[in-house]
């Protein structure tokens, strides 16, 4: 699949299967090495472990089946052991009839002459079958003595690696040289080059074991953790958008911190598994074991208006499957959804048992659209953890004075209640940025209309009536405001008004057209333009207006406007508003701003009042909205008789009486007041995040599904692990954690290899099994299936240390060898698969990114946080997305946010950043566990335009100049920071003649330099001569664009 | 043998220019690898720089067409507005087909499962008969009417989908699972390129112009690779900002410095390559120079405005604006002109529940006229006959009516077991209609086209096997077509 070994793979599979798989002169041939692959590929689709499909009746995967009399028992068997020339599947081989021609013509397939010979060889040597090599459990294996390997070996890892060069003529490659061999380890195990202090560090070490020291110091770091965490969010399809149909924005990203975080502990892999698959099943689950269980939250999901809920709870099952197999396994068991699988023992039956596992849940099988569709968990940033819990415990004392006083209150209530009562208005309070009372004269002709629930109201029609600042809507705050409003008739006109009048005018506008209301926003661009009409304001009695505009971490929605608590109008505009609106006008209640010299726009057509008119500093949720129509109820029984008044009135009466009137209870509140502020800053920056939750009151079941079809169903079946592989034991429960424990249960003859060559594959660009996630029949064959074992079993035995096995890798002498390649070499095995040279191929998406804002001086190094949003074209998002979507525009962040590693960029499965998406990073709507590697001009656009490389060629350049004085030294800086080394001789007359000609240019034309500094937000310093920073700039660009930059 | 994929020659030949250019592999050291696959490529394409003839690959039979464009109206057109002409249930409005539809054991979606009646809605459009077959056509659709005789209508198409993810998966990649590979990138693979500044498969989003309708949301899987290598994915050419991504050069770059930048870029890489010989790295300089060749090539290709006005005249006035359906049909016509094998324009907008002869009268607008004019534009330059054209959404829509039916306002929900599709160009029987549905336009009872069978179909004009076009995936021979069979459309072919 890698378009980088494209050619080299066309010569292995010519030259390099037969040296590798050279088959003995004598002795026994061994079956999973040289047979069952002949048979998988022309045989096992029609005669393999899948029943449905099999072709007469004969099964050629198991020597029981293919050896045994066919018919009533009256036809000899497919195969005879020892006796090719009886055995009629030679005969089928080798016709020429196509009626009798095995495989048959329509399969296109041709076994030839050498392979036929094999195979009778094989009958002839009795026909001995095994299991395949991957569900054997690996075997412990001393490491080799090699002859060749004394010398050179570091760790037991090498006489492994030499046992196989040797027989192929091969010889190990010298040492990579210190600089070379540094930056390659520092970016495999961080992701990032070296710095130049690092480099320095590294090289000033003279004692032994200085580069062990420095590949220490790199796998306990931060930024190590952070790589590691990228890598397993592939397989996990990790992403912030639910991924079918609206694809809204998730928030789940507290469960990519605990990843990261995961890394940085070290936690050990058996662990790590069981938190992830089942941290919510564990005892006395911890906060952080249960964000773990997030793992199972990633899948795509949906609420697509026609969707069958059924046939996604079906799918959503089927994905976890897939995934879990694919991650822990290494099976292909989706195969198996719809048929037994065609090549691997795994049966339907099997897969549902699997299936079972996830299908016990309380996940809702419509997401909702909800970035927060439950099961949800609040989790307070690392650094509040201790915080929020004290602030709890304050809010919940100081609530329990307020319940205490409460109770003590009723005398004091009664006597209020008995005084001849108003309603008074509640105290202003922190969230409260803008009040006016809004009271009228008490003029004893006013109508009873105007009185409203603190009092008389005040006329708001025909008036123009400035309420306060000007209220912005800024991306990442909530805003509201309300009053309580009274229209004797239907009015025309603005309501709340903070907008400036006119087409292009910036702001927004609660309005009444014809009675109903309205939603008017727009953000001066042209970008956001909403006028949108809803329900009509109810005529002759007191309601409420509320517009909520709320886009902070808590919820993602729409601009929307309650009355009476009831949702009237939203402005369809995702809650991620493309830009920021910002009037510059203040708030008016029934008027709006008017153009300089003209008379402004009033609420007219009916008599209006307004009363308590409040712009509050969060969002509302209709829960808390009933407070306002709590205080409408209250106004209703005040009016009353005493002893007519229902308990519920009575209710409301009294819930008033403490807010507003009961000076104890306010004082109280007072001192709680500053509590709930902080759990509101706490709260914005912590996050809410998806787990898992077990439905408690049923046993985990599933049903085949006949042909994977969710209306087909078959047979009920009970959540088991497959019959192929080490039973789940008995004392382990028959849910996720059992299937979790089971994962990694010592019997497990596939996690231990799956996950250690894994590892393998980060260091080396190919796993010692190539298909990382098929060690399966068809997937590839270990290309050293000791040395697989052996580190699966050093794995599993050093208590699944992740940085351990890495730290293993990485010191070894196989990969600290050269990476350059002779013509003997690469015509002997151009895809390096026997390891005679070191790895050598182009870094990912990500690590491009992240490298040049390092190089930089960019990059803003801060672990964790909610997802950002960098630079992208305009567009990707737009031209997609459905436009109720929450993800539908996309609006840079500002700040550092711009400049963070690559894996807290906004993930949105329909349009993946689009940079990362040339560059070959999945869209992570299935998993991920090896990356497609290509070579294309789209890629070479990326890191010569995309702004952010520009930007960082910019930076690069300017420290660069500012640090120092000589073009050499300034060529050394750029160089060190992006190569690790400096240039030779030879190249640096190549870079001077750029530097030149870009000089030259840019001087000529001072305005195409002031053009290439203007691109990126970061500012350009100063004092710097701008053509020589333009030309430096287009240099650095040069060094970032070489092929070893962008190649480990 | 190993099948060969069929862009390995392009990587050989960068490897191969690397050893003639270099010297650094002496001929000798090249050994019996490279000289098998020398003999293997033929002379032609040894250090040849033209795009060398593709090798004879199994998949590979006689094409009827070169290339094609298919113009995917995402949201499912309703056929009872367009082609299924029933002119029968006009005395029928308002027929509760609730008992008739217990009989058909169908599965409704959420959207009307709940409803408590299903009243018939008659087309309320007009239909007349067209071209020498009389075929009917809808009048919201005059242009595509006047070339009846270019147009082969099917109307018995059928899918598996009842939504429009899955559908549009289904129609787009063959599959309603996610990874697999679209039918561009199938193109690609098994065809490769016929021009080597430019991709295979472009992708061009319209904008549509109705802006009342459910806007269905699609996404890269439709025009993604899945399983095939990553380059044979569609690349989108965009109506707003560079038409390919990141394709303009920084401001302040101009093109003299690019191209020194570039030199030096290659000499540097050059000397990397003698000391550590991997032959990615020249392949790298070669797309960096590809893309420097692009960024020439695109703009002018993008540069609608030397087009004369005769053309404008014939695709209409819109053609001239950006990102509209007609400009976007006028550049299908251009990237098929320079080479490129598939494109693919996206047009959005066809989801009408409800407010149905509004909406589906817009966006009958935006495509009618321009999809007229991309025939005849192909016609008039002698490339229609190697050119196919495929019109058609993911599924069809209902004979009742989704919420409430009055005489003029209707809405219909999805409905899988029929639909109209049109095809015209290579290959094509223009002319000609194909299929039949019954009285309710329902169930197909002549000549079912199930998506299988146009994939199969499509490959076969393209001069693909569809049973031979196969990539190796999890151990399976991944098809365009699936497992289950999958026949080519005999009736539709000239």
């Amino acid at each position: 699949m890698t378009d980088l070994l494209r050619p080299s793979v066309v010569v292995a599979i010519l030259f390099f299967t037969a040296a590798a798989r050279a088959v003995p002169a004598s002795g026994k041939l061994g079956y999973n090495e040289l047979i069952q692959p002949i048979l998988a590929e022309n045989c096992f689709n029609c005669h393999g472990p899948d029943s449905a499909s099999r072709k007469a009746k004969l099964r050629l995967d198991r020597f029981e089946f293919a050896t045994k009399a066919r018919g009533d028992g009256d036809l000899p068997p497919a195969i005879v052991p020892g006796d090719p020339g009886r055995s009629p599947l030679m005969e089928r081989l080798r016709t020429t009839d196509p009626e009798e021609v095995m495989p048959p013509p329509e399969t296109h397939k041709r076994l030839r002459p050498d392979e036929i010979a094999l195979l009778e060889r094989w009958i002839k040597e009795g026909a001995g079958y095994e299991e395949h090599w991957s569900l054997i459990a690996p075997r412990a294996v001393s490491v080799p003595d090699v002859p060749l390997a004394r010398g050179w070996s570091r760790n037991p890892i090498d006489a492994f690696v030499v046992q196989r060069l040797a027989p192929a003529g091969l010889a190990p490659a010298r040492e990579e040289m210190p600089a070379r061999l540094f930056r390659r380890a520092a970016l495999d195990i961080t992701g990032l080059a070296p710095t130049p202090a690092d480099i320095a560090a590294f090289e000033a070490d003279r004692a032994p074991g200085a580069y062990e020291r420095a590949v220490d110091r790199m796998l306990s770091s931060d930024t190590a953790a952070e790589h590691s965490a990228r890598l397993w969010l592939d397989a996990v399809r990790y992403a912030d958008t639910h991924g079918i149909h609206i694809d809204n924005y998730r928030s789940i990203w507290p469960y990519r911190d605990w990843v990261i975080d995961a890394f940085r502990r070290n936690l050990p892999f058996d662990q790590f598994t069981v938190e992830q698959m089942a941290g919510d099943l564990l005892p006395r689950a911890s906060l952080d074991q249960r964000v773990a269980s997030g793992y199972n939250r990633c899948l795509s999901t949906t609420s697509e208006g026609g969707a069958i809920a059924e046939e996604y709870e079906a799918i959503y099952a089927k994905d976890r499957v897939e995934t879990m197999s694919t991650v822990w396994l290494g099976l292909t068991t989706g195969c198996a959804a719809c048929h037994d699988h065609k090549f691997d023992p795994v049966s339907q039956k099997d897969f549902y048992a699997l299936a079972a596992f996830f299908r016990n849940n309380t996940m809702p099988a419509m997401d909702g659209n909800r970035h927060d569709t439950p099961p949800t968990l609040f989790v307070p940033a690392p650094a509040d953890r201790e915080a929020w819990q004290e602030v709890q415990s304050h809010i919940a004392e100081w609530r329990g004075r307020i319940e205490g006083r409460a109770k003590e209150a009723e005398t004091d209530f009664e006597a209020w209640l008995s005084s001849g009562p108003r309603l008074m208005s509640p105290p202003i309070n922190r969230t409260v940025v803008g009040y006016e009372a809004l009271l009228g004269q008490e003029a004893p002709d006013a109508p009873s209309a105007s009185e409203g629930p603190y009092g008389p109201a005040e006329r708001i029609d025909g008036r123009d009536r400035v309420a306060g600042a000007a209220v912005p809507w800024l991306r990442g705050m909530s805003s509201s405001a309300g009053l309580f409003v009274h229209a004797e008739g239907k009015a025309n006109g603005p309501l709340i008004s903070c907008r400036e009048e006119g087409d292009n005018g910036v702001g927004w506008e609660v309005f009444l057209e014809d009675g109903k209301i309205g939603i008017y926003i727009a953000d001066g661009t042209g970008r956001v333009k909403v006028r949108n009409v809803g329900l009509p304001l109810p005529t002759g009695q007191w309601s409420h207006v509320l517009v909520a505009f709320d886009t902070a971490s808590v919820r993602s929605r729409t601009v929307e406007v309650f009355v009476g608590g009831k949702m009237a109008v939203n402005s369809t505009v995702s809650a991620f508003l493309p830009t920021d609106i910002r009037p510059s006008v203040p708030v008016r209640i029934g008027a709006r701003a008017p153009a300089p010299g003209a008379q402004p726009a009033m609420l007219a057509g009916a008599t209006v009042w307004g009363q308590d008119f409040r712009v509050y500093s969060r969002g509302f949720q209709a829960d808390d909205l009933k407070v306002f129509g709590g205080e409408l109820e209250a106004m209703a029984a005040l009016k009353t008789a005493s002893d007519k008044r229902t308990a519920a009135q009575k209710r409301q009466l009294r819930a008033h009486f403490l807010q507003s009137i009961d000076l104890p209870t306010q004082a109280l509140s007072r001192e709680l007041d500053p509590f709930l502020a902080r759990e509101d800053t706490l709260r914005f920056r912590g996050g809410l995040t998806l787990v898992m939750e077990e439905k408690k009151d049923s046993e985990p079941f599933a049903h085949i599904l006949n042909r994977g079809e969710y209306n087909q169903l078959g047979e009920k079946v009970a959540a088991n692990t497959p019959t192929v592989l080490p039973p789940l034991a008995a004392d382990l429960p028959r849910n996720r954690l059992g299937l979790a424990k089971w994962l990694v249960a010592p019997e497990n003859p596939l996690t231990a290899r799956v996950t250690a060559n894994r590892i393998w594959q980060q260091f080396f660009g190919a796993g010692l099994v190539e298909s990382a996630g098929d060690f399966g029949v068809t997937g590839s064959r270990p290309s050293h299936p000791e040395l697989l074992d052996w580190l699966a079993l050093r794995f599993r035995e050093s208590g699944w240390d992740q940085r351990a096995l890495a730290r293993l890798i990485v010191t070894s002498a196989t990969y600290r060898q050269s990476a350059a390649a002779t013509p003997a070499l690469l015509e002997k095995d151009p895809a390096n698969r026997l390891l005679a040279r070191g790895p050598r191929h182009r870094l990912d998406a990500e690590q491009l990114r992240d490298q040049a804002l390092a190089a930089s001086g960019l990059l803003v190094s801060r672990l964790g946080g909610k997802p950002v949003r960098p630079y992208q074209p305009e567009g990707i998002w737009e031209d997609v997305a459905m436009k109720e979507s929450t993800t539908r525009f996309y609006q840079p962040d500002a700040g550092e946010s711009l400049y963070r590693r690559s894996l807290y960029t906004l993930w949105k499965r329909t349009a993946p950043p689009p940079a990362m998406d040339i560059l070959n990073a999945p869209s992570r709507e299935v998993s991920c566990v090896r990356r497609d590697r290509t070579n294309t001009p789209l890629q070479a656009l990326v890191t010569l335009n995309d702004p952010v490389f520009v930007e960082s060629s910019r930076q690069l350049a300017a420290r660069a100049l500012a640090e120092a004085r000589s073009i050499d030294a300034r060529l050394d800086h750029v160089t060190l920071r992006l190569l690790g080394r400096k240039l030779g001789a030879a190249e640096r007359p190549v870079v001077r003649r750029t530097l030149e000609r870009a000089l030259g240019t840019y001087r000529d034309d001072p305005a195409a330099a002031a053009r290439l500094l203007t691109v990126g937000e970061s500012p350009v310093p100063a004092g710097l001569a701008q053509p020589e920073l333009a030309a430096w700039t287009l240099v650095a660009s040069q060094i970032l664009n070489l092929d070893e930059s962008l190649t480990k | 043998m190993t099948i060969l994929p069929p862009d390995w020659h392009d990587t050989f030949s960068s490897y191969n220019a690397a050893l003639t250019r270099r010297q650094f592999f002496r001929r000798s050291g090249t050994g019996l690898g490279v000289a098998a696959l020398a003999s293997l490529l033929g002379p032609r394409a040894l250090g040849a720089d033209e795009v060398p003839a593709a090798l004879a690959e199994p998949w590979r039979i006689a094409p009827k067409a070169k290339r094609a464009i298919y113009i995917s109206l995402i949201g499912a057109p309703s056929q009872l507005e367009l082609f299924d002409y029933k002119p029968h249930l006009e005395t029928r409005f308002k027929e509760d087909l609730k008992d008739w539809l217990k009989g058909q054991g169908e599965r409704l979606t959420g959207m009307t499962a709940r409803q408590t009646s299903f009243p018939l809605a008659p087309s309320r459009f007009k239909f007349a008969q067209h071209g020498k077959s009389g075929m009917w056509i809808s009048e919201l659709l005059p242009n595509i009417a006047r070339m009846a005789d270019d147009i082969c209508v099917i109307k018995s198409m059928q899918t598996d989908a009842i939504n429009h993810e899955p559908a549009n998966q289904l129609v787009y990649t063959g599959s309603m699972q996610n990874g697999k590979a679209s039918l561009g990138s199938w193109l690609a693979y098994g065809l490769g390129s016929m021009n080597r500044d430019l991709p295979a498969f472009v992708v061009l989003h319209a904008k549509h112009s109705s802006p009342f309708s459910n806007v269905q949301a699609i996404s890269a899987r439709l025009w993604g690779s899945g399983f095939l290598p990553g380059k044979h994915a569609g690349v989108s050419f965009r109506p707003s900002g560079d038409p390919v991504l990141y394709l303009n050069d920084t401001p302040g770059i101009p093109r003299e410095l690019r191209r020194e930048m570039l030199d030096g870029l290659e000499q540097l890489n050059r000397r990397s390559y003698e000391s550590l010989g991997d032959p990615d790295i020249q392949t790298r300089t070669q797309q960096y120079e590809m893309a420097f060749r692009m960024q020439a090539s695109i703009p002018e290709l993008a540069d609608l405005s030397k087009e004369p006005d005769s053309i404008y005249a014939l695709y209409g006035e819109e053609a001239r604006v950006r990102g509209t359906f007609a400009s976007s049909a006028l550049m299908a016509r251009r990237l098929v002109e320079r080479g490129v094998r598939f494109v693919q324009i996206f047009h959005r907008g066809w989801d009408q529940h409800g407010s149905l002869p509004r909406d589906i009268s817009a966006q009958c607008k935006d495509v009618d006229q321009a999809c007229y004019a991309l025939v005849q534009d192909l016609k008039q330059r002698g490339m229609l006959d190697d050119t196919l054209i495929i019109w058609g959404g993911e599924f069809g829509r209902t004979v009742y009516c989704q919420g409430a039916l009055t005489e003029t306002n209707y809405g219909r929900d999805h409905h899988p077991r029929c639909f109209s599709i049109w095809m015209a160009g290579g290959g094509i029987k223009g002319g000609t209609v194909h299929g039949e549905t019954d009285e309710m336009s329902y169930n197909v009872v002549r000549d079912p086209v199930h998506i299988r069978d146009l994939h199969a179909t499509i490959l076969q004009l393209m001069g693909l096997h569809h049973e031979k076009l196969a990539f190796k995936f999890q151990g399976l021979d991944q098809r365009l077509t699936g497992v289950l069979p999958a026949k080519v459309v005999q009736g539709i072919l000239a």
